[in-house]
């Protein structure tokens, strides 16, 4: 070396002095607390072990007196350390910013405890949520007081078991009738179906409905006869006499004969006619009454007239043979009736109870072809026109 | 002149402590700290403890670097160093592995 080059040499060992290494050295130290604080372990492993060790290596080449060496780990130091820096930034924990909770300053009154929208002034509930349109109170789950299956919402009868079909209530027979009040249109008072519900009236209690009943006020008398039409029949033979005093109930009789048919010898009252056992005599071609016996017929038919007042009208017919003219036979049959009937009112007949007829020789009962036949035909006979 | 027999083994002692000591004991270190990386680069630390192993290469690199400069002490103590930071490594690569291996799922 020449002795010109030695101010250079000097010059370029004064750059990697002791000292000079040992201020670079802190910085990368420095450095290096930086990025250790920064998390640079994590972050940039290789470049923090290698500035950590190559400073490590500067101070070792330092002690042994070799400051180029040193200055070399010392640069390579300073290079990863600045590294481990720039890799470790973003690498530390990131800071928790705990702010303080602001104070209250001012106090809300219009509060709302339990949080369910509805301030506390306006809840009824202000510590139970509930909604607004239940004035702030927890919607009750629907209820079923009776069991019933229906909502009390919808139970008319909410205490009351009761089908849905009478919408909640229970099913009543108030009357026990069988039906149901809903339908019953006398819910109160037992009667049938056919009647709706509503009892058949039988005011006189004969067992016959009222609106069966001719006589819905008297009840019948069930003695067997016309028991149909509801009207006590009290004398059931019409014969005047109370069927309770009449032996005869049935049959017209006098009430001297306590109600029986007086039984006549020469007559007999049947349904239709007043019957003579034999015939009233008149003279040949004249309406006179002839014979003791005529009188006793007459006087039997008058009593049975008497005896038989539901007789109202009886028509005496006058009947001839076939002998004669026609004419002549009708005015005869009709001039006999009439006397037959003057004899009946001559023994106190009502004369508005009887009538007579003269048929003529128009209605034989046998044939005019023989004798007895003819007695036959001529015949007096007392039909009952009305009772 | 003769010299004693116990003076003689002596000065050998002394010359061997001086001369000899340094070189066995680093390469003994360098070979526990080669053995330790080894088994650190099994365990992966040089993905799961770069630190650790950044570290431990450069300290025994620069141990046997010393060791040529016949610097023996300076290697030794890098020596050592590698192999702290090599067993660092291992340790700290083995429990990444355990972490790894009971954060996986078991599959049936």
């Amino acid at each position: 070396m020449s002795f010109r080059l030695w101010p250079l040499a000097l010059v370029l060992a004064s750059c990697h002095s002791g000292p000079a290494i040992r201020a670079s050295a802190d910085i990368v130290k420095t450095d290096i607390e930086r990025a250790r604080r920064a998390n640079a372990v994590r972050c940039a492993p290789r470049e923090l072990a290698t500035a950590e060790a190559n400073l490590d290596f500067a101070f070792g080449e330092l002690d042994q007196g070799d400051s180029a060496r040193a200055y070399e780990h010392i640069t390579e130091a300073e290079l990863a350390s600045k590294k481990a820096v720039a890799l470790s930034r973003d690498c530390a924990p990131r800071q928790v910013v705990v702010k303080e909770e602001p104070k209250l300053v001012v106090k809300l009154e219009e509060t709302d405890k339990d949080g369910d929208g509805v301030l506390d002034k306006d809840d009824q509930c202000p510590s139970l949520p509930g909604p607004a349109e239940n004035r702030g109170c927890p919607r009750e789950a629907p209820k079923d007081r009776d069991h019933d299956g229906v909502l009390d919402a919808d139970d008319k009868c909410p205490t009351e078991p009761g089908p849905a079909q009478n919408s909640g209530c229970p099913v009543v027979d108030a009357d026990g009738d069988g039906i149901l009040d809903a339908a019953d249109k006398c819910p109160n008072e037992a009667g049938p179906m056919q009647n709706f519900g509503c009892p058949v009236l039988d005011k006189d209690g004969d067992g016959i409905p009222d609106d069966q009943d001719k006589c819905p006020n008297e009840p019948e008398d069930k003695d067997g006869f016309q028991d149909d039409d509801g009207c006590p029949d009290l004398d059931n033979d019409g014969d005047g006499v109370p069927d309770d005093r009449d032996d005869c109930p049935m049959l017209p009789g006098p009430a001297e004969n306590k109600g029986c048919p007086r039984q006549y010898n020469l007559v007999s009252v049947t349904k239709d006619r007043i019957e003579i056992k034999k015939q009233i005599k008149f003279a040949t071609g004249s309406a006179k009454i002839v014979g003791l016996e005529s009188e006793k017929i007459l006087d039997e038919v008058a009593q049975a007239l008497k005896d038989n007042a539901q007789i109202k009208k009886v028509r005496i017919e006058g009947h001839t043979d076939s002998v004669g003219d026609d004419a002549m036979n009708l005015k005869l049959s009709q001039n006999r009736a009439n006397s037959v009937m003057s004899a009946l009112i001559k023994r106190k007949v009502d004369p508005a109870r009887l009538e007579a007829v003269g048929f003529g020789e128009t209605r034989p009962i046998a044939s005019n072809a023989t004798a007895a036949g003819k007695a036959e035909n001529r015949r007096t006979e007392f039909t009952i026109a009305e009772q | 002149m003769a010299f004693p027999r116990a003076s003689l083994l002596s000065v050998l002692a002394v010359g061997l402590a001086s001369t000899g000591c340094g070189p066995i004991q680093s390469t003994s270190y360098l070979i526990d700290a080669e053995t330790m990386l080894a088994a650190a680069k099994t365990a992966q630390a040089d993905k799961t403890a770069p630190y650790e192993w950044t570290a431990a290469n450069l300290y025994y690199v620069k141990s046997k670097e010393e060791v040529g400069y016949s610097d023996f002490e300076q290697a030794v103590d890098y020596a050592k160093k590698a192999v702290d930071f090599a067993t660092k490594a291992r340790d700290a690569a083995v429990k990444a592995a355990r972490r790894n291996t009971s954060a996986e799922p078991v599959t049936p």
